[in-house]
């Protein structure tokens, strides 16, 4: 600590002015390099309409369906076009509850909404639907605003995944809040997996493992995207008196020992599967959503098979890198694009690499400070320098890059800054940092390509969040990491 | 050679003990998306200004307790309502940056200086154990809010006891008063009278008139007032009656101290009054008077009337008063409304004329449950429409305008319900689909109402309310008709 303390009192003056500067007109610090690779746009709403997307399914003609939050469907056509102010908006249907779930599958549209997984169907071709199919509404409902419901795409078999939050922050007063379910394609629903909070977003890695994000509160000391394994407790035990209702999930799992740690908790509860990436509250966002893979084959920059997940307080995306150690998925969290003009909530991303995001502000406060928005974010073709991967070592981390680094400074260990900690298990609201644990990088090999570095980083602590700040790295053009900051989750160390 | 740059945030976020907290990063970092990066308040009425707002100002104890254990409810900051959830941040945050981000808000206009970090500690060890948020009025009970000093220097406040015919204002001049107190606060207020009857009150105070020009007064009673100024009777609100019935009268003044005197007189009933000014150097439309008896300004929850267009049917599903959590809503052109509730496959509320206000669920949070714009809604379902019956809602077909037919199974056949509006009301036909001869009861209506009427076409209700409905091989089809007055 002591050995930064002058830096950062410089620094956090000269931060503090950045701050002011940034937020002379509103709430978003700048990103003066994002530009440079991608492109966002603003892409016209409907006129006069109150907007909200809470959620889009895209179609394979290029149109694009939204849902909003005031229960409104609408089909945009040109959203793909060079030309935005081309785009054209046509009302679908109305009467939805909220739809946070969409997916387009043989000329129907698909929405999970407040009240159910259903369809709506157009059977006679007028472009309006004249079927609105309940196919699943299995769980409870008290009328708490903060019942929500977050739906998946079809996974292989035809199935999807509800993550259903508690009705208010604390308590399951209905059936199945803070609980995955799995809905069938014939509507058959089953518990898949407990433990949920309060989510923001449920989807797929590249490789189809299911995650959701779930906000910091009651027995989530932070923010964090959660693995979902079938008949496994994802850790907020608010919803587990529905055991009693879900035999295939086998007996209850014991409720873990308030102001525990996850770590230690592990061990006694086998079913707890912990965060596999936690994202540090305030430092990297503070409400996640939207969880989408990058299977777009490097049509969206150098991030092909990673994990984009929407930010709704602070308007941006993070990018996740996962891995499995020890039978355990974990990874890593990366700032990534800013600056959009509302809270996210849903996100989808082409095949052919552009990114559309839906922005409400209503109710949860948002750096972005316009009350909704859609946009859309395509990759320049220039490939910003980064840290592509980071995965783990036994003895430390190995970090691939997305263009060669100059191998001088990154063998230099002044290049990197390493800290870890973690936060307390309980049942108050969210957790300081704790445990913090300073590390050290004591070696760092550059791959003979350069295209790598293997550090060694003493010690490494299980359980912990750790920071690796490598502000020193510069690429062979002599650019800096556009973001030098990755916050790793060590659930597990890996085995020599 | 490495940037420290952005390795700060992380660093600033770590409790640090001994060590000077940065309150305007961690204000940054937790509150500004919210709450406004200078303390004004979130886009969309989102959370509630800090800034020049009197929750922050005064006793430090409530906001602390804000911060620490969180805050739920309806509270009203700066003339406007609000209806959130203020997260608690007891357990993330310690005290010393509590105490940081607190010195930071008093930076906003808030006045009382440094929040210090010893205060925060006394009340997180006061309140350990509570996990409850805390409540508006449960705060603001413990923690007044500071009543800034209004414009009117000097002020005294006389009262006059009346006789019980006193129905308009006497010469107060002639009168003795009861009583003469000094008003410090210097605003023109009612209090420690406000439930009496047969008095009179007169105010005298001085203004300081920074420039020249004209002036406007308004004034507003419950029940009748007069305004002077310098002597003259600039604007008065005669006769008796209720507040709302506001008067403005104009005077030119020179800089320099105008003399205000206020009369007023009560009869019965309500009482009320408000003075406010406005002219060269005065800021807006300062009020003279206090502000509990000011109507509130705008609610938060701003209306959204739903309505059908043209031929079509308007649609709305949401958690409403009255009925189940999975309802879907039609208004049809012509103004005949329903609710069909799903969960019992029920044609569960029905009402003529405006349909819904959307705005207790489409404004912020969507706390509050919707409710027909009707007085008269007309509850039918109480319990199944087939009694004994296992039933599950498969849909809706929608017509050409929108118009929705359910269908549901019941006791192993597929009913398709189709509710049409007409003159008298709505006409609802079950259509049973029936594999051989059986019979269905059916409950249309399961509590008698005035002013609702109902029929079965060529059906004969039975002594409970139910019909036994015949069905044959094939198709049926029955017929109710609901007249709504």
């Amino acid at each position: 600590m002591n050995r930064l303390t002058p830096l950062f009192l410089f620094s956090s003056l000269l931060l503090g002015v950045a701050f002011a500067w940034a937020n002379k007109f509103n709430n978003q610090p700048l990103d003066p390099r994002m530009s440079k690779y991608y492109l966002r746009e603003e892409i016209p709403m409907p006129k006069d309409v109150v907007f909200e997307p809470g959620s889009i399914a895209l179609l394979p003609d290029q149109r694009i369906v939204v849902g909003t939050r005031r229960g409104e469907v609408w089909i945009c056509e040109g959203a793909y076009g060079e030309d935005l102010s081309k785009v054209t908006w046509t009302p679908y249907f109305e009467g939805l509850h909220e739809p946070l779930g969409m997916y387009w599958q043989d000329g129907a549209l698909y929405y999970t909404d407040r009240e159910q997984f259903g369809r709506l169907v157009d059977r006679n071709g007028d472009d309006r639907p004249d079927w609105v199919e309940t196919i699943s509404a299995p769980w409870g409902l008290t009328g708490n605003y903060h019942e929500y419901a977050f739906g998946t795409t079809p996974d292989p078999q035809g199935n999807i995944f509800v993550t259903l939050c508690l009705t208010g922050s604390f308590n399951a007063e209905a059936q199945w809040r803070g609980w995955v379910m799995k809905i069938a394609a014939d509507g058959t629903a089953t518990p898949y997996a407990s433990g949920v909070r309060s989510p923001g977003g449920i989807g797929y890695d590249a490789e189809g493992n299911l995650y959701y994000t779930d906000n910091q509160g009651v027995w989530n000391g932070t923010s964090c995207l959660k693995h979902v394994v079938e008949k496994k407790f994802t850790g907020c035990p608010i919803g587990n008196v529905y055991y009693k209702d879900a035999p295939n999930m086998g007996p209850q799992p014991p409720d873990p020992v308030n102001e525990s740690r996850i770590v230690v908790e592990r061990e006694r509860i086998p079913e707890l599967v912990p965060p596999a990436v936690q994202f540090p509250h305030g430092v990297v966002g503070q409400s996640p959503t939207a969880v989408i893979p990058d299977h777009t084959a490097g049509k969206f920059g150098p991030f092909a098979g990673q994990v984009f997940v929407g930010e709704q307080t602070h308007s941006e995306v993070q990018r996740v890198f996962l891995e499995t150690v020890n039978g355990v998925r974990q990874g890593a969290v990366w700032e990534f694009l800013s600056g959009f003009e509302a809270g996210i909530v849903p996100m989808r991303l082409s095949d052919q690499g552009t990114l559309f995001i839906g922005g409400t502000t209503r109710g949860w406060g948002s750096r972005g400070n316009k009350p909704f928005t859609f946009e859309r974010v395509r990759w320049k073709n220039i490939v910003p320098f980064e840290t592509k991967t980071m995965e783990a070592l036994p003895d430390g981390f190995r970090l691939t890059f997305t263009e060669p680094v100059d191998p001088a400074s990154a063998s230099d260990l002044t290049s990197y800054q390493a800290k870890a900690w973690t936060y307390i298990y309980q049942s108050k609201y969210g957790s300081p940092m704790v445990d913090e644990v300073d590390a050290n990088v004591t070696s760092a090999r550059v791959a003979a390509d350069h295209m790598s570095v293997e550090l060694t980083v003493s010690p490494l602590t299980k359980g912990h969040i750790h920071h690796l700040q490598a502000g020193g790295i510069k690429s062979k053009s002599g650019e800096g990491l556009w973001h030098p900051d990755a916050y790793y989750t060590l659930n597990e160390i890996p085995n020599p | 050679m490495f940037s420290t740059r952005f390795f700060l945030p992380v660093l600033a976020l770590l409790p640090i003990c001994g060590q000077a907290e940065d309150g305007p990063l961690l204000y940054q970092t937790y509150c500004s998306a919210c709450h406004g990066a200078a303390g004004q308040g979130g886009a969309e009425g989102a959370a509630p200004p800090l800034a020049k707002s009197l929750w922050a100002q005064g006793d430090p104890d409530r906001m602390i307790k804000v911060v620490l254990h969180g805050l739920m409810g309806e509270i009203e900051v700066l003339g406007k309502e609000y209806n959130l959830v203020m997260p608690p941040q007891g357990a993330v945050l310690s005290d010393t940056q509590i105490a940081a981000i607190l010195t930071h808000v008093r930076s906003f206009g808030n006045g009382g200086g440094k929040v210090p970090v010893e205060r925060v500690a006394a009340v997180r060890a006061k309140f350990k154990e509570r996990e409850a948020y805390w409540k508006g009025d449960e705060l603001l009970k413990e923690h007044p809010l500071p009543s800034p000093p209004g414009p009117l220097k000097n002020l005294i406040r006389k009262f006059y006891a009346l006789p019980k015919d006193q129905r308009s204002m006497p010469d107060y001049a002639k009168l003795e008063e009861n009583a003469s107190a000094s008003q410090p606060k210097g605003l023109i207020s009612l209090e420690g009278y406000s439930e009496q009857d047969h008095f009179g009150l007169v105010w005298e105070g001085e203004l300081a008139v920074k420039s020249e020009g004209e002036f406007s007064f308004s004034l507003d009673s419950d029940d009748t007032s007069a305004l002077f100024v310098d002597g003259d009777k600039v604007v008065e609100v005669p006769g008796l009656g209720g507040m709302g019935r506001t008067k403005t009268g104009k005077v030119s003044l020179h800089p320099g101290v105008a003399k205000i005197r206020v009369e007023y007189l009560e009869f019965t009933g309500y009482t009320g009054i408000a003075a406010s000014w406005s002219g060269p150097g005065v800021s807006g439309n300062q009020l003279l008077s206090t502000s509990e008896v000011v109507k509130k300004a705008k609610p938060s929850i701003q209306m959204i009337e739903l309505k059908p267009e043209g031929a079509r049917a308007v649609h709305y599903r949401n958690f409403i008063a009255g009925t189940g959590n999975r309802s879907f809503s039609v208004g049809y052109p012509g103004g005949v409304n329903l609710v069909f509730n799903q969960e019992n496959c029920g044609l569960e509320l029905l009402w003529r004329g405006r349909f819904f206000d959307a705005g207790p669920r489409w404004n912020n949070r969507g706390t509050v449950r919707s409710f027909p714009l009707s007085a008269q809604v007309y509850h039918l379902q109480k319990g199944s429409p087939f009694p004994g019956q296992a039933f599950s809602f498969k849909g809706m077909e929608l017509d050409e305008n929108a118009y929705p037919t359910f269908h549901y199974r019941v006791g192993g056949l597929t009913v398709r319900d189709r509710p049409e509006p007409g003159e008298k009301g709505i006409a609802r036909t079950l259509s049973i689909e029936s594999g051989g001869a059986s019979e269905l009861v059916f409950v249309p209506i399961s509590q008698l109402h005035v002013g609702l009427t109902l029929e079965g076409r060529g059906l004969t209700a039975r002594e409970d309310g139910s019909y036994l409905l015949s069905l044959r091989k094939g198709a049926n089809t029955f017929t109710f008709d609901y007249g709504i007055q």
